[in-house]
């Protein structure tokens, strides 16, 4: 069977400190198009000094406008000390500018995940119904389970999850409803996938790529030869991104 | 899109009829797989058409060694041809490792597999009574590598020693792509196996362009692994489908035909 797929864990634009190359939104697109993913949450990746988080979110924004598949995951920060426009305005210029998602990353933006560094960020967030993108080395499974607790009805979806981590993961998920699951590009569990539909359904799960670190073709395979039914492929392939998009308060 | 693209890209078994993962583990590891069964890794093997799997027992880099051998054996006689073995050894004892090793390749083990996690070089005399018996019988070994210089000198030492015996280096390009290039390319019985667990992007192509279609086999490092996302990067490689088959099939299939007994 074919199904749609749309990717919540890929991007362009970036660059890793002593490699010269630089993967444009073009060849992002190339990739979507070989590979059949009809739409891709899209970051600045790799995202080693990219400092100018404003400028960074500009161009995510401007491929969007000259190809509605990419749909921008901007980075957001805490505003506190300058820099940086209040949370709730943030936040309210992202959905209107039609992200969907934020993305995270505290120590890269030299902030933390204290509740008093950053509650005004994660009550913005959470008020909008905004998913929020964690990648696991930016933020750890034990970090994602305290914001979770702290933030209940926020949607979180952490990406880049180890396959040692299950024992970690597997608990993560099922104590905390908000949090989601990109199943690129290092989730390479036997079984995996199998597990966790049987353990907390198919809704929370993602396809994920990892993209433009990752041969793509990966992430389809595990999903497309696991043992699941076609309705739960449909939903991790790409329902279960877009109602939480959709779901997002205008 | 290729064939084999479009075979993966829809979940269906490929049409490649001799597909050959050289490198699998059965067994219970430090961190949680849902399913250790041999029953379980066939089962993925049938969604995707693959023929056979060459395992070592998790054991292989501990001490217990033996006792996964026959572990891996009761699973080689649940599922002949399915599920093929590579032996391991604890290097103690050389009277010890020469039985074990009769034992194993009696008992109809393919190939040996030894990692150096155990903690020597694979130069080291313990190891030998294994490279004798691969050198007779033509077999492959399989070597746990992560492109480290050191370990290329020690492997390339048993190329030359022991050039009946195909050498497979595990995880080829997980660093130092050009290592395992020069390897591939300077010794003729040396392959490259493609396991890796994030398949970086156009890693296989690298491989495939450097070291030749002929010397890159295909390994999941399942169930370590997910074998259906360690296919990936393989179907998923801007190369022609026939070097595709090459890797998936073909190469594992010429290694293991050199056997004599």
């Amino acid at each position: 069977m074919s199904i749609e797929l749309f990717d919540v864990q890929c991007g362009f634009g970036g660059a890793r400190a002593g490699d010269p190359a630089v993967v444009s939104a073009e060849a992002l697109l190339r990739e979507m198009g070989r590979l059949h993913i009809s739409t891709a949450l899209t970051r600045r990746v790799p995202d080693d000094r990219l400092e100018d988080v404003p400028a960074s979110n500009a161009v995510l924004y401007a491929a969007r406008d000259e190809h509605p598949s990419l749909i921008p995951c901007p980075v957001v920060v805490p505003s506190r000390g300058g820099s940086l426009p209040p949370e709730h305005a943030q936040v309210a210029a992202h959905v209107a500018q039609g992200c969907g998602a934020v993305s995270i990353r505290p120590a890269k933006d030299y902030w933390d995940l204290a509740p008093w560094v950053c509650h005004r960020l994660f009550d913005a967030l959470q008020e909008r119904n905004m998913p929020v993108f964690c990648l696991a080395s930016d933020v750890s499974l034990v970090q994602v389970g305290d914001l979770a607790g702290r933030f209940p009805s926020l949607p979180i979806i952490v990406a880049g999850v180890h396959y040692r981590q299950q024992r970690i993961l597997l608990p993560l998920l099922e104590t905390f409803p908000g949090v989601h699951l990109s199943l690129g590009n290092c989730y390479t569990i036997h079984r995996g996938i199998e597990e966790l539909v049987a353990k907390i359904g198919p809704e929370r799960l993602l396809f994920g790529t990892g993209f433009p670190e990752s041969e793509p073709m990966t992430a389809i395979t595990q999903l497309m030869y696991a043992d699941l039914t076609d309705d739960d492929r449909r939903l991790i392939g790409a329902a279960n991104l877009r109602r939480l998009i959709s779901e997002v308060a205008p | 899109m290729s064939d084999l693209l479009e075979y993966g890209r829809t979940g269906q078994p490929l049409p490649v009829p001799d597909i050959i993962d050289v490198h699998g583990h059965l067994g219970i590891c430090g961190f949680a797989i849902p399913d250790t069964t041999p029953t379980s890794m066939v089962a993925v093997m049938d969604r995707m058409g693959i023929r056979s799997i060459i395992c070592s027992s998790m054991h292989c880099w501990d001490v217990d060694a033996s006792r996964g051998n026959r572990e891996l054996l009761a699973a080689m006689r649940a599922f002949p041809g399915r599920i093929l073995g590579y032996l391991s050894v604890w290097p103690a004892e050389e009277p010890a490792i020469r039985a074990e090793v009769d034992f194993c390749l009696e008992a109809g083990f393919t190939g040996v597999k030894i990692h150096n996690s155990q903690g020597f070089p694979y130069t080291y005399p313990g190891y030998l009574p294994a490279y004798e018996r691969a050198e007779e019988h033509r077999l492959p070994i399989l070597f746990h590598t992560w492109g480290e210089e050191p370990v290329f000198a020690e492997i390339a030492e048993l190329a030359g020693r022991y050039p009946n015996a195909s050498m497979l280096l595990a995880h080829a390009g997980a660093a130092n792509v050009a290592g395992y290039v020069r390897m591939a390319t300077e010794h003729a019985n040396v392959f490259l196996d493609t396991t890796y667990s994030t398949s970086p992007c156009g890693l296989v192509e690298q491989l495939v362009a450097g070291a030749g279609a002929d010397k890159v086999v295909w390994g999941s490092d399942g169930y370590f692994f997910n074998q259906a996302q360690q296919i990936g990067k393989v179907l998923g490689a801007k190369i022609p489908d026939e070097t595709k088959i090459r890797i998936l099939s073909t190469n594992a299939l010429a290694i293991l035909s050199r056997r004599v007994e």
